[in-house]
């Protein structure tokens, strides 16, 4: 246990001073940073890979050590990862600061991102929910003369910092009631559901709620997804979501599983309002980046029905699946969208769907991949985006909750049509006639990003009851 | 009343009073100062229910929320900053592009 404490605290210490040593990179090195950054990133994932073999509690049970962190790790690392590459290319064309202090707060976003996932208290939970979000708050202004980026960062501080007062207030009132802060401590102390730990519950659900776009609390994200420089709204879309997801599971499932019953309504109106919300109101949006991000509310409504169904009929597996599913194609269609209006000097003008007619024949690789991703956040097999549906309902209805079941499949069904919207303009809309087009040759990196998010889409797509199995060994480890 | 009850009641009031301020107010800086009246009540509640169990953590746990607290300060005056550069206002009436 002493030898193994170290060791666990080697990926965030790894970030850590990677992160810190990139604010004085600029005063000494000249040359790339980015073989650096990935070194950071893969080196902190192989230190926690030995993780997948235990399930315990460390450094004085503030942090679990187990297979469930370690998947959200893998995938707030791979969208860290795609990230750097991405912006790297991105960033130098664009009117936004290139200097190291943007790495250095990836970096800190993502050790943020993985402490929230592997707390095993509440209060060390808030301080990587803050971290991350203080870090990805500046990141959404570091376009500092661009006037949407500003306001994006604005809005978005302004309900982060409002949503997490909500969400300490919840951890508040769950000490009040538990006596303690500790998940493991709360897991044992919760039998009964009394007035203050409901209340709790119902403060937290709207402090995540934020973070992950449920529905009443998303008025923040279409506008901070379009205001924020596109590869920073990729990261936001990817790493923040799916970390807040992680804790949000993690919290409800294990500190407040035994009562789910009490909570489980909540949750349910909540998801069927976000998925509704979600792609109806993406049906009438023509920027890409905003119909982006209504299309990730509607998938956060759809993950949210493994916390429904959690216990015997596998919600919390489906969920995971689910969270492995989005980040891939997430990855590969911001990544596209970070490529495709990186040809445009004006970037923040440039974001209509309209504006990516033709590219199909022009520019095959970068279409080939977008359509991939928005086949797959269509829910069309045999792609992941389908088979992590497919769980995710088949748990539903195990779990009792036909009709939940059946709302969403109706749901996916709508947002057939505005992602297919997309690849009619890229396809059949005869030549393009802009006068700006993303470049022919994107790059080395850029292209293995997408290809290994296009790829894995595909892959756990056709292969994914080879994969099942390990997220089932990872979610028993815990609880 | 005990004394437990009336502190979490003031908490309680602190922190309603703080999401007013923030629903119905225009002036961002004004909207940040009532988020930090909310934090500050949840600091209240912390600190009462930690004496009601006789336990040190919810005193430490506001150490870490007014560290929390401050750098949230520092990094949203810095935004506000940058938005007044772009707007020439911080009133959220002004600021409001992005929409659709």
């Amino acid at each position: 246990m002493s030898e193994f404490t170290v060791f666990a605290a080697m990926p965030f210490i790894l970030l850590l001073s990677v992160g810190f040593g990139m604010l004085c990179w600029d005063l000494f090195f000249k040359c790339d940073r980015l073989v650096w950054l990935l070194a950071a990133v893969f080196g902190a994932w192989g230190f926690a890979i030995p993780q997948y073999f235990v399930a315990e509690t460390t450094m004085n049970d503030l942090v679990y050590l187990d297979g469930y962190s370690l998947f959200f790790y893998t995938l707030i690392l791979f969208g860290t990862a795609a990230t750097f590459v991405l912006n790297h290319r991105y960033l130098a064309k664009q009117n936004v600061r290139t200097s190291s202090d943007i790495d250095m707060l990836i970096l800190l976003a993502a050790c943020g991102g993985m402490v929230m996932v592997s707390a095993a208290n509440l209060i060390v939970l808030f301080i990587g929910f803050e971290l991350l979000s203080v870090s990805v708050y500046v990141l959404c202004g570091s376009a500092r003369k661009e006037r949407a980026s500003s306001e994006g960062a604005l809005k978005y501080f302004l309900f982060g910092a409002f949503s997490s007062a909500f969400l300490l207030y919840g951890m508040a009132m769950v000490y009040g009631a538990c006596g303690t802060l500790s998940i493991p401590e709360i897991a044992e102390s919760v039998t009964s559901a009394t007035p203050m730990l409901l209340l709790g519950i119902g403060l937290l659900v709207f402090g995540f709620g934020f973070k992950v776009s449920l529905v009443p609390f998303h008025v923040w994200s279409p506008d901070v997804y379009q205001g924020a420089p596109v590869s920073i709204t990729g990261f936001m879309a990817v790493v923040v979501k799916v970390a807040a997801f992680g804790s949000f599971l993690r919290v409800m499932s294990v500190c407040f599983g035994s009562i789910q019953a009490d909570w489980a309504a909540l949750l349910w109106t909540i998801s069927i309002i976000t998925m509704t919300v979600g792609n109806i109101v993406a049906l009438r949006q023509t920027s890409i980046k905003r119909m982006l991000a209504y299309s990730s509310i509607a998938h956060a409504g759809y993950a949210l029905i493994g916390f429904i169904s959690m216990g015997d009929a596998g919600g919390v597996e489906a969920t995971l699946f689910y969270m492995l599913s989005y980040s891939l194609m997430t990855v590969a269609s911001f990544g596209a969208v970070i490529v495709v209006t990186s040809g445009s000097e004006a970037q923040y003008e440039n974001d209509s769907i309209d504006s990516l007619h033709g590219l199909g024949w022009s520019h095959p690789f970068i279409s080939l991949v977008l359509t991939v991703s928005l086949f797959s956040l269509a829910g069309i097999p045999p792609l992941a985006g389908f088979v992590g549906k497919f769980y995710l309902f088949k748990s539903a209805v195990t779990a009792g909750y036909t009709g939940l079941a059946i709302i969403a499949a109706l749901n996916s069904v709508v947002s057939l049509y505005y992602y297919l919207r997309v690849v009619v303009v890229l396809y059949f809309k005869g030549e393009r006639t802009l006068d700006w087009a993303p470049e022919k040759s994107i790059g080395a990196g850029p292209t293995i990003a997408l290809a290994t998010a296009t790829v894995g889409t595909l892959a756990f797509g056709l292969f994914a009851e080879y994969c099942y199995p390990f997220i089932v060994v990872a979610v028993n480890g815990f609880s | 009343m005990s004394l437990t009850e009336a502190y979490l009641s003031l908490s309680a009031i602190m922190f309603g009073i703080g999401t007013l301020g923030v629903l119905l107010r225009k002036n961002t800086i004004v909207i940040f100062m009532c988020i930090e009246l909310m934090l500050n009540a949840v600091n209240l509640s912390f600190v009462t229910l930690s004496r009601e169990y006789g336990q040190v953590d919810g005193q430490v746990y506001v150490f870490f929320v007014m560290a929390v607290a401050a750098a949230e300060a520092s990094v949203g005056l810095a935004i506000i900053m940058t938005v007044f550069r772009n707007f020439y206002s911080i009133e959220t009436e002004d600021v409001h592009d992005l929409q659709g």
